[in-house]
């Protein structure tokens, strides 16, 4: 729950973490300060939000997002420590949070769920559709965390926190602060800005409103990789004659969003916020043109659109009822795509709209102090809420014969049309505290899920009607032997309830043809972890490990082209037939990862970060016993980030290094994805250098030279390789 | 005179000429009036009632007991190959062995067997019946079954003729410069796609002055030429997938045992023509099999032994194809008025096909055949003398 107030800046001068360590340092075992909130202690030195509190997880704060300009908000998370980005399309991306994406990550933006019903299995390009523009702050909380967030959250979170208004209290009358920002990249001529107004309208009421555009071309990267099984360059993607520059990329994007906060009282604030995302033309890379097809043929997405609008109320609503959030969202997801076969005078169209209607309730109990010394107190603090959601979903599909101009609709789209989506849970926290040195927290949820679609007959669908009810837990501890330590432990469970894309979707994924399976039961995970943080004035070091269970994990399973359904063709004449299916066994993930974050002397910092995620489950195909690697999992990777800034004249100056080893260690499904060369995805580093310089809040111009070695490298999974040598400009004023 | 047989390309100033020569520019033969919208298929009177045998007429009229295998060939019908030069296989049994269970291939056959039988429709004989026209919406139809997802169009537009060397320094059929500088290696995208396009969107648009049911006929034609390359080429990478040996099973039979019924794609029409050519192409399925067997190597390692299987296949799948031609080249003689065209137009596509292997064996004999293939009114076609040219180029399998 977020209890910073908006407008509520953080100090630019210095990064949170650095000053939170040097105040550490600084006030000793006096670090615990008062919450000035609640007139309670509180543990202060965390970077992140209350809603990570004690839970491993990572932050990129509004200047990191200036300073690295990423090309989307999943961009804006490589360098977080457990974090990989992979992209299926120049204009998509999904992250994989300790070795998961798509289903089985949470997106939530401003607390308000994104995740929609027809999340598919594997990636995504959902939060590409969050403009980075309008973000403050991205948080990704690591591991299973469906007790605080309900389903979906096995790997983890992300939240995206978006920039408030200015809303000053000392302030009258109107005050207006324009803004605009362009950007130019050359790898792939991405040419856009954005313009904003920052409002305030008298004492109480504050206006944020902005919009912004961008026409990317194709991408030209440092040329194609090799497979490591053959050498050989992998069919995706597909190059130009330049041998740099892949086909299949490019797009264009709007954005607008507004949003309007009236302070009812000092610590009481209504939020009416729109966000609305257009990307048109956006083609899917590995199928543009598909491996194995004419190399005219192109599936784009025309249209991938979302509009997200909710109100809300935030703040403390007496002593009783701190840090309320009770939210009515409405969000539109709509996406339309278009195969086009030119050699065979067709196209293939299809659409699919999402419309969620959500209200979330959360709050927190103020701290109560149930016995001991005002030294060392015994409190206790509880957080609680209830959130529902419902999906509903329009589906077609249709082919065109472009020569005759004759249209015809097939009976279904890819999910069944009309098929709806009901989630939600209730769910209590609480945390115990002893002075400062120990937080206990224990919390669960109960969930529940409802879904139902028509049967189609001409397509062989089977009706669905399925509902889960489920209960799950957390607890953890933190104990801080001194000012500087902290060792935590934490015990959490995770839950996807199936979506409609499980229970529904005919689709031809990477890996082949997947059917719905209209049969199956929740995945439940449990996330055991172990980290230790030290913050010293200068070093601060964060290390996690863990293991992660996943019973009946929703996986593919292998299906013979006679387990096809019925009037379903592609299935059959597909290479690879899936369907979805409760594994029978238990699968794990296991892996680590870690931060070391320096402070140098004459203003030089250096960030570096590893991350390994190791994944096993059992084998899907009938009579193997021997476990298999999970699908898509990133190898051992990192970061190495180094700046020197000059606080007197704004200067700054970064090199960073991504880097990643082999991954040879492909699950069945794997083998059989257009998007993994054979053998596996060849390691890579990565050397971006900046420059820039910052003028108060009013001018900021900056340079990247991205991949100054030129080197060809690929993300795990990805169908297209990353931007060769280029620079990207950007430019933002403000008055 | 170098007149080797050429492709039909469906041009609209071809099918004009065609027609005039027809003398049915607008009308079909049976009189009815060409209607786009129209959804019910005109029969001629006095024709053979559909089946779903092929629209021949019943069979070779040249003995084939007189072919022998070459000493060379694999022979599991003979005693289980004990009689041969291979070694024990796994196809001695005489029935293929797939390695995958799964195979995509036998969709593309189901979908041209849908096409055939047009069975959504109810109807025993769809678009491939040369003895009505087909209605705009059966071509409509049609063609969204051959666009189908992964379906005939997705390897049709990509296939290569494996008998041609393959282009160097790209022998990528996907990319449409190669395609154009190698118009026989990308047999699919150059040679067949535009017929069957065309052919499509004529059918659809039902004015073109074209009889429909000529039209479905090269649409017919195509698509044999079509798995007749696919079962050449999948024997050849299956060097690298062996799975891609029960694609070239797959493509011939429809997925099929050599004694199962129900048999699809080409093996239904050389089955129902001539049962000797039949097994021997089995025959050359089952060396293919044999040799990836015996040759477990990954990729493939004896390229002689693959060899002497592929050809094996090559020359009994010829014949077949043979077959097929000359019992059109037969039906023509006794077709209707209205039915001939279509016979014509399917033979005059599927000509080109042979021309290769006509033309290595005797170029004199392929220049004949081309020449008598190159007309325009069924009536002026000597199908006798084309027939006893085929003959004489293809006699066994």
């Amino acid at each position: 729950m977020r209890a910073r107030p908006p407008g509520c800046r953080r100090p630019p001068a210095r990064r949170p973490a650095l000053a939170a360590a040097l105040g550490l340092l600084s006030a000793g075992t006096a670090a615990h300060a008062q919450d000035l909130d609640s007139g309670t202690a509180t543990v202060r030195n965390e970077r992140g939000s209350a809603e990570a509190r004690g839970r491993s997880s990572g932050e990129v704060t509004r200047e990191e997002l200036e300073e690295r300009a990423p090309r989307s908000s999943p961009d804006a998370l490589r360098f977080v420590p457990g974090v990989t980005i992979q992209q299926t399309a120049h204009g998509q991306a999904s992250p994989f949070v300790r070795g998961l994406t798509g289903q089985q990550v949470l997106l939530l933006f401003d607390g308000v769920r994104m995740n929609t019903g027809v999340y598919r299995q594997g990636p995504n390009q959902y939060f590409f559709t969050v403009d980075a523009q309008s973000i403050e702050r991205l948080e990704v909380v690591r591991g299973s965390a469906s007790v605080r967030w309900g389903s979906d959250a096995i790997g983890g979170a992300v939240l995206a926190t978006p920039r408030e208004p200015t809303l000053d209290r000392a302030r009258r009358g109107v005050t207006l602060h324009p803004g605009a920002r362009l950007r130019y990249g050359t790898a792939d001529a991405e040419l856009g800005g954005r313009a904003e107004l920052d409002a305030q309208l008298g004492r109480s009421v504050a206006v944020l409103v902005g919009g912004a555009y961008r026409d990317v071309g194709p991408l030209e990267s440092s040329g194609p990789i090799r497979a490591l099984a053959t050498g050989r360059v992998p069919p995706v993607p597909y190059f130009e004659a330049d041998g740099r520059t892949q086909r299949g990329t490019g797009f264009q994007e709007g954005t607008f969003d507004a949003r309007a906060v009236v302070r009812l009282r000092h610590d009481l604030h209504a939020v009416a916020a729109v966000y609305g995302y257009r990307q048109y033309d956006a083609p899917r890379t590995d199928l543009c043109p598909p491996a194995y097809g004419s190399d005219r043929e192109c599936l784009r997405y025309e249209e991938q659109f979302r509009t997200l609008a909710y109100a809300a109320l935030r703040g403390n609503a007496g002593p009783r009822v701190r840090e309320l959030d009770v939210v009515l969202s409405y969000q539109r997801s709509h996406e339309r795509r278009r195969l086009d076969r030119p050699l065979s005078a067709a196209t293939n169209g299809f659409v699919d709209d999402v419309d969620t209607l959500g209200l979330a309730v959360r709050a927190a109990t103020a701290r109560a102090r149930l016995a001991g010394t005002p030294a060392r107190p015994l409190t206790l603090r509880a957080r609680y809420g209830v959130e529902a959601y419902r999906d509903g979903v329009a589906s077609a599909s249709w082919i065109t014969f472009t020569d005759v101009g004759i249209t015809r609709r097939y009976s279904r789209g890819q999910y069944v049309d009309g098929a709806r989506m009901l989630q939600g849970g209730a769910w209590l926290e609480a945390e115990l505290g002893y002075g400062p040195h120990l937080r206990v927290r224990a919390g669960a949820r109960l969930a529940g899920a409802a879904a139902s679609a028509a049967a189609d007959p001409t397509s062989a669908t089977q009706p669905v009607d399925t509902s889960a009810l489920a209960g799950l837990g957390r607890a953890g501890i933190e104990w801080h032997p001194s000012a500087a330590l902290a060792l935590l432990a934490n015990v959490d469970q995770g839950l996807r309830v199936p979506n409609l894309d499980d229970l529904t979707s005919r689709q031809q994924a990477g890996p082949g043809f997947q059917f719905e399976n209209p049969a199956l039961s929740p995945e439940r995970s449990t996330t055991y972890e172990l980290g230790a943080r030290l913050r010293l004035a200068w070093l601060e070091v964060e290390a996690w490990g863990y293991a992660m269970t996943l019973g009946g994990a929703i996986t593919r399973a292998l299906r013979a082209a006679a387990e096809c359904p019925a009037m379903t063709p592609q299935c059959a004449a597909s290479w690879s037939r899936f369907q979805l299916i409760n594994a029978t066994g238990v699968s794990v993930v296991a892996g680590a990862e870690g931060s070391i974050r320096l402070q140098l002397p004459w203003g030089v910092s250096v960030v570096a970060t590893a991350a390994y995620a190791w994944g096993e489950g059992p084998s899907t195909e009938a009579g193997v016993t021997a476990r298999v690697p999970l699908s898509r999992r990133p190898p051992l990777n990192g970061t190495v980030e180094a700046r020197w800034r000059h606080t007197g004249t704004g200067v700054y100056v970064g090199a960073a290094m991504r880097w990643a080893a082999d991954q040879t260690r492909l699950a069945p499904s794997d083998l059989g994805d257009a998007r993994i060369p054979l053998g596996g995805t060849p390691g890579y580093a990565v050397l971006d250098l900046r420059v820039g310089w910052r003028w108060r809040d009013h001018l900021r111009a900056g340079v990247s030279l991205e991949n100054a070695l030129d080197s060809p490298y690929r993300v795990h999974g990805s169908s297209i390789n990353g931007p060769g040598r280029s620079l990207l400009f950007s430019l933002a004023t403000r008055l | 005179m170098n007149r080797s047989i050429r492709p039909v390309h469906p041009s609209p100033s071809w099918a004009l000429a065609a027609l005039l020569l027809l003398g049915c520019e607008t009308t079909p033969p049976d009189g009815t009036p060409v209607d786009a919208g129209a959804d019910v298929p005109t029969a001629d009177a006095g024709s053979v009632p559909p089946t779903d045998a092929p629209a021949v007429d019943g069979g070779a009229d040249v003995p084939t007991a007189a072919c022998a295998p070459l000493a060379s060939d694999y022979t599991p019908r003979a005693a289980m190959s004990s009689t041969d030069t291979w070694a024990a296989c796994v196809s001695d049994r005489g029935e293929y062995v797939r390695f995958d269970m799964s195979t995509s291939s036998i969709a593309r056959t189901t979908a041209f067997e849908r096409i055939h039988l047009d069975a959504a429709n109810g109807r025993s004989a769809g678009l491939f019946d040369p003895s009505r026209d087909p209605a705009p919406e059966e071509f409509t139809a049609a063609r969204m079954v051959y666009l189908e997802p992964e379906g005939l169009d997705s390897r049709l537009v990509r296939r290569t003729d494996e008998h041609h060397p393959q282009p160097s320094p790209s022998n990528d059929c996907r990319m449409a410069g190669v395609v154009a500088a190698n118009p026989d290696y990308c047999a699919g995208p150059a040679r067949l796609l535009p017929i069957i396009t065309a052919s499509f969107r004529d059918g659809q648009l039902g004015t073109t002055g074209t009889p429909p049911r000529v039209l479905a006929a090269r649409i017919e034609a195509s698509l044999l030429w079509f798995f007749y390359l696919s079962v050449y080429k999948e024997s050849l990478t299956c060097a690298t997938a062996t799975a891609d040996c029960d694609s070239a099973w797959a493509y011939y039979t429809g997925g099929v045992q050599r004694g199962e019924a129900r048999h699809a794609a080409l093996s239904r029409y050389v089955l129902a023509l001539e049962p000797a050519t039949h097994d021997r192409i089995w025959d050359g399925i089952l060396a293919v099999r044999c040799w990836r067997d015996l040759d477990r190597a990954n990729p493939a390692a004896d390229a002689v032994l693959r060899e002497r299987a592929r050809d094996q296949l090559d020359r009994a799948l010829t014949r077949g194809v043979a077959v097929v031609l000359r019992s059109r080249l037969r039906a023509i003689a006794r077709a209707s008025a209205a039915e001939a065209p279509a016979h014509l137009a399917f033979v005059q596509v599927i000509a080109p096909l042979l021309d290769r292997v006509a033309r290595a064996r005797s170029a004199a004999d392929a220049d004949r055949l081309g020449s008598l293939l190159a007309v325009t009114d069924p009536r002026s076609l000597d199908a006798d003398g084309a027939v006893a040219t085929l003959d004489r180029l293809f006699p066994c399998p």
